[in-house]
């Protein structure tokens, strides 16, 4: 990657910063009220983003990956969460520090997501390039023509067919592969700097899946842009993913690039998904599950909070505060007091 | 749209005659004999007779409805038993009147009900919340007639703002028809309102959660614009029928609330009319209101078409 720093001119604002990263997150914590009062759901998450990668944040449901990125972009509903981070830094944006009226600007044009549900994410009473252009003339000023004209480009640069036709229709005439790739023609359409992707396959069939993914990196790769790709499945992170942020009960345990995670994995946790994801080389092999649940939020146990789940927890593992993160390579950490002693089993 | 609007208008069309043989079966359902009653008790039995050769009730039934089905398709609804006026005359009087009363009434409901249901929804269990959902409660439960003698203490006899009695038509002095049908509107709508309010509360609360608010945020849309977009168009479904239902009832309270601020309405008209057992009054009212309700149904309809996409035909 090339690093265009401190030049003058349009870019400077986006260089200026002295690096690549686009996404800037340091000890995020988010608190929510439940009927028991505030629970921490996510507790003390770091990462960042650079220019044109993929990150893909793994971890079963619950274990506070979509809070962590809806947090960011400002998207919980206020009056029932807190946020609070030591750096959230998007661009040249201090997220911590812009209004929720500077934050509707910012959401758009760079920062936009794409969810999970593309059955009930499209708004059922208004048409499809309507949903699209009414983006373009918020952030860019479009006339309605003008926003219209280039609502029906935008779903001819997602794939979908007769593209002048289906801007005029509804949500409900669509299939869900094909709503899905309206909701990322809308994600797409003020070209954002980092798109957050919160399982945006995990609703469809898998020949769709496996088209939208292509899409999705197609996009990319054509707009330079950074992803952030929330998944629980391994294998969707295998086929996207540059590096990755592995959660568990609301704390990153493990982050690693891609190879060095699946062939080297330094937590136990991780090692136990990888051991439940199904291998091409030996399919005839059992898949192992991990016992057990997660904690529930609110009754995270003492110590590691996998230890109650983890097959090699000592008693060390079992009491005082969570481990802190360590480094155990370059761009390599891990949450596990354990992994000096450990060999754990990769799945290259 | 259009082909909507057609198909549903043409529904109509079988409702309407059915209604008409209704309307005009009421003269076998009231029990007496009009012709003895206008006749008068000291009438003679052929006196009674002579009557009712007259008024053509002594000929056959389908031979009596086929009259009155054409002449009121021509606009003559016969004359009234006992003032000899001309019914449509009377109904044209009083029609205006008591629709422009209805009217404004469904309007300051809506006024009072639709920023009312947005705050406490978006404000749900705060104070702001808790004061509107009591006021509803009032407003649905305080009988009209006593709201509107407390309107007239209050605002024509203490602070004398408003006059407590009369109308005057909006054609003659929109500024003095503002005044004379404020209070009476505000009496007829604030039930309207209150219940209105509840429900699209109640709506706005469940669209709130759906995804595709979430998605408008994530587009960036100002909250305005999520709210007044998003969310009011899916919201207001349930509305748009509690209003339906409400037309209805506006019609029918507007005969006390007439009474009440002497209104020349058609309350009074037909209140009037079913005392005396005048029957073509009857008749001619019950048709005309029964039109009301039909044309506010087929109103109904055609906002849900633009509301929900999924009820137009393709």
């Amino acid at each position: 990657m090339t690093a265009t720093t401190g030049s003058a001119g349009g870019a400077a604002t986006r260089a200026d910063t002295g690096t690549d990263t686009t996404l800037e997150v340091d000890n995020l914590v988010v608190d929510v009220l439940t009927e028991s009062g505030w629970a921490t759901v996510v507790d003390g998450v770091s990462f960042d983003v650079r220019r044109g990668e993929t990150l893909g944040i793994v971890g079963e449901s619950g274990s506070g990956k979509s809070v962590t990125c809806l947090s960011i972009a400002g998207l919980m509903p206020p009056r029932q969460t807190r946020v609070r981070a030591d750096t959230l830094r998007l661009l040249d944006h201090d997220l911590t520090r812009l209004t929720p009226k500077q934050m509707s600007d910012v959401r758009g044009p760079t920062i936009s997501m794409i969810f999970q549900e593309p059955m009930s994410s499209l708004n059922p009473a208004f048409t499809v390039g309507d949903q699209i252009a009414e983006v373009l003339r918020r952030h860019e000023g479009a006339s309605r023509r003008e926003s219209r004209r280039r609502a029906v480009e935008l779903l001819d640069r997602v794939g979908v067919p007769s593209p002048a036709r289906r801007a005029t229709q509804y949500p409900f005439e669509f299939s869900g592969g094909m709503r899905q790739r309206v909701m990322i023609a809308i994600a797409l359409a003020c070209n954002p700097d980092v798109i957050v992707a919160d399982e945006p396959t995990t609703a469809l069939d898998v020949t769709v899946q496996a088209q939208i993914l292509e899409l999705l990196r197609e996009i990319q790769r054509e707009h330079g842009m950074s992803v952030i790709f929330i998944t629980h499945d391994l294998g969707v992170v295998a086929d996207v993913c540059d590096r990755v942020l592995v959660m568990y009960a609301g704390q990153s345990v493990e982050s690693a690039g891609l190879d060095d995670l699946f062939e080297d994995p330094r937590h136990p946790y991780m090692e136990g998904l990888l051991a439940a994801m199904p291998r091409m080389d030996n399919p005839s092999e059992a898949l192992a599950s991990i016992p057990g649940h997660p904690p529930r939020v609110g009754a995270m146990p003492d110590g590691c909070r996998f230890h109650p789940r983890c097959r090699y927890a000592a008693d060390a593992c079992t009491g005082g505060s969570a481990p802190a993160l360590e480094l155990v390579a370059a761009h390599h950490t891990t949450r596990c007091l354990r992994h000096a002693e450990l060999t754990l089993r990769g799945n290259p | 749209m259009l082909k909507f609007f057609l198909t549903r208008l043409a529904t109509t069309v079988p409702v309407l005659l059915l209604v008409t043989f209704v309307v005009f079966g009421l003269v076998l359902l009231i029990p007496g004999d009009p012709a003895v009653t206008i006749a008068g008790p000291e009438a003679t039995v052929e006196q009674v007779a002579a009557v009712r050769e007259r008024l053509g009730l002594d000929r056959p039934m389908v031979v009596q409805y086929w009259d009155w089905i054409t002449s009121a398709l021509s606009g003559d609804l016969g004359t009234s038993l006992f003032t000899s006026r001309p019914v449509a005359t009377s109904i044209g009087d009083g029609l205006p009147v008591t629709l422009a009363l209805a009217g404004s009434a469904l309007v300051i409901s809506l006024v009072i009900a639709v920023p009312t249901a947005i705050v406490s929804a978006l404000r749900r269990g705060t104070w702001l919340d808790r004061i509107s959902s009591i006021g509803s409660s009032l407003g649905i439960a305080l009988p009209s007639f006593w709201l509107g003698l407390m309107f007239v203490l209050l605002f024509s006899l203490t602070l004398g703002w408003l006059p407590a009695t009369g109308y005057v038509a909006i054609e003659d002095d929109p500024g003095a028809w503002f005044s004379h049908i404020l209070l009476p509107a505000l009496t007829l709508g604030i039930a309207g309102a209150a219940e209105s309010a509840r429900q699209l509360r109640g709506s706005i609360i469940g669209v709130l959660q759906q995804d595709y608010v979430r998605t408008a945020r994530a587009k960036g849309l100002r909250g305005r614009m999520v709210i007044g977009k998003h969310v009011m168009k899916n919201a207001s479904v349930p509305l748009v029928t509690v209003l339906g239902l409400q037309i209805t009832a506006l019609l029918g309270g507007a005969v006390l609330v007439e009474q009440i601020f002497g209104v020349p309405g058609l309350g009074q008209v037909a209140l009037n009319a079913v005392t005396t057992r005048d029957i073509p009054v009857i008749q001619g009212i019950v048709l005309v209101a029964v039109l009301v309700a039909m044309l506010s149904n087929l109103l109904v309809d055609l906002t849900y078409g633009y509301l929900n996409p999924k009820v137009r035909p393709r």
